[in-house]
């Protein structure tokens, strides 16, 4: 029996935390006999993730099985949601979300009384800020796969092996993602990771921050999201003997609103990433002096480099059916069955509108 | 070469100091014509706005190897992804040495 070790070496996370303040106070100033109005909120998340794996084996018979399924899984759910599936090799899946939000009462011009010489500064200043963060960095280096066995079914086919072609069809491990009927109708951030072998690196991350409304005859709001991964998938090594890989998504994400970033990977090195930034900011026009500002970043920042992965015989294969139908947001998918590969997805989107 | 260094400052200096000079003397004829908007026009212009979306992918593949033999399959896209309304990005891959990017940056100012 060919010795198992599964390791996984140097996982960091780091999950950010998320506050709002709103204050209020009278400003009065006695030189001037003036009063002001002042409403001051900040909303700040962050959720960051860093990951390394490294230096690890994993080695499994031709018989083996791994299998990642999920059906009628978050039907409906509302909210947040980040799932990761692994069932086998090296591999490191991220998530991060930051959501910053802040809903100020209703936009109204408070009048604030002026000073009795008519000299004064008074008036009504509302300023808001929201901030969210979401980053994921992570590295997969140094890593070793193998799935079978060489000559017992096919040939391995690697450069540094005895050349050949493999068999194809029939015995064989096996390796699959598989999602279906899942977040059917569902509502929100929703990220997700489904991995079955090899080395890979799955990173997702979304910041969302918004501001909806202030009060003030002044009014000053920004709202700014920033989600990056850097991801490393450098000199590992796969080899599969009559290995049948698999990524299948079917009926998933029918009707879904928000933004989802899903991941399916099931084999060799690999590296796949989304990103996600959405900025938004709501106004009344009914402020006299009025300024919003909105900066929406996403970014991915990825290598796959100096990787071997050999197969022989088996098959790599992956579909998506009847899923996101009916979808209303952003979607970022990506699914992978095979060899080296790098996939990133990255949207940034800021938004002012008036109520 | 001090005084070559010197002399040339001082003509630098000397040209600034006429594009300077000579700024004054075009304004009138660039807004020749425009009048000043008004203290209640001024105060209906709200809404003023700064949106900046930037969305980029930076990747690196380099230096990997797949065997004579590396075996790839089906691909496929069935009955998906119909009626959307938003941004969707779909990658799929079976094999073999790839990179895939995609960036979409939207910037949206609705008054």
């Amino acid at each position: 029996m060919r010795k198992l070790l599964l390791a996984t070496a140097g996982l960091l996370v780091v999950s950010g935390g998320a506050y709002a303040e709103g204050n209020r106070r009278d400003d009065r100033r006695g030189g001037h006999h003036s009063q002001r109005t002042i409403e001051d909120y900040y909303a700040a998340a962050l959720a960051v993730n860093i990951g390394d794996v490294s230096r690890n084996r994993a080695g499994t018979r031709d018989d083996h099985g791994a299998r990642v399924n999920m059906t009628g899984g978050f039907s409906g759910m509302r909210g947040v949601a980040n799932v990761n599936q692994n069932a086998g090799a090296n591999s490191a899946q991220q998530n991060a979300v930051a959501v910053a939000y802040i809903e100020g009462c209703e936009c109204v011009v408070q009048e604030t009384p002026r000073n009795g010489h008519g000299h004064g500064r008074g008036g009504s200043f509302g300023d808001a800020n929201a901030n969210a963060v979401a980053a994921n960095v992570g590295t997969v280096g140094g890593n070793s796969s193998q799935n079978g066995e060489e000559g017992r079914r096919g040939h391995h086919d690697g450069p540094s092996r005895r050349g050949g072609h493999g068999h194809g069809g029939g015995g064989g491990g096996v390796a699959t993602v598989d999602m279906d009927g899942s977040f059917a109708t569902a509502t929100g951030v929703v990220q997700v990771n489904q991995n079955a072998g090899a080395n890979s690196l799955q990173q997702n991350a979304t910041a969302v921050a918004a501001v909806d409304q202030i009060q003030g005859q002044r009014q000053d709001r920004d709202a700014w999201a920033i989600a990056a991964n850097i991801g490393a998938v450098v000199g590992n090594s796969s080899r599969d003997y009559e290995h049948r890989a698999a990524a299948t998504m079917d009926g998933a994400f029918r009707g879904f609103i928000g933004a989802a970033n899903v991941n399916q990977n099931a084999g060799a090195n690999s590296a796949q990433q989304n990103a996600t930034g959405l900025a938004a900011i709501t106004y009344c026009n009914c402020a006299q002096e009025d300024l919003s500002t909105t900066i929406a970043a996403a970014g991915n920042f990825g290598s796959v480099a100096y990787n071997h992965a050999g197969a022989s015989g088996g098959a790599a294969r992956v579909s998506l059916t009847n899923s996101f139908n009916g979808l209303t947001g952003v979607a970022q998918v990506n699914q992978n069955a095979g060899a080296n590969s790098l996939g990133q997805n990255a949207v940034a989107i800021g938004a002012i509108y008036n109520r | 070469m001090i005084k070559a260094i010197a002399a040339a400052t001082l003509t630098v200096a000397v040209f600034a100091g006429q594009a300077i000079a000579s700024e004054p003397a075009r304004l009138p004829d660039r807004f020749a014509g425009l009048a000043p908007l008004g203290a209640e026009e001024l105060a209906a212009a709200t809404g003023r706005a700064g949106l900046d979306a930037e969305a980029a992918n930076q990747a690196l593949l380099q230096g990997n190897q797949v065997g004579a033999n590396s075996v790839t399959g089906g691909n496929t896209i069935s009955g998906s992804l119909n009626g959307n309304a938003g941004v969707t990005t779909v990658f799929q891959n079976t094999g073999n040495n790839t990179v895939f990017q995609a960036a979409t940056s939207i910037s949206i100012s609705v008054r």
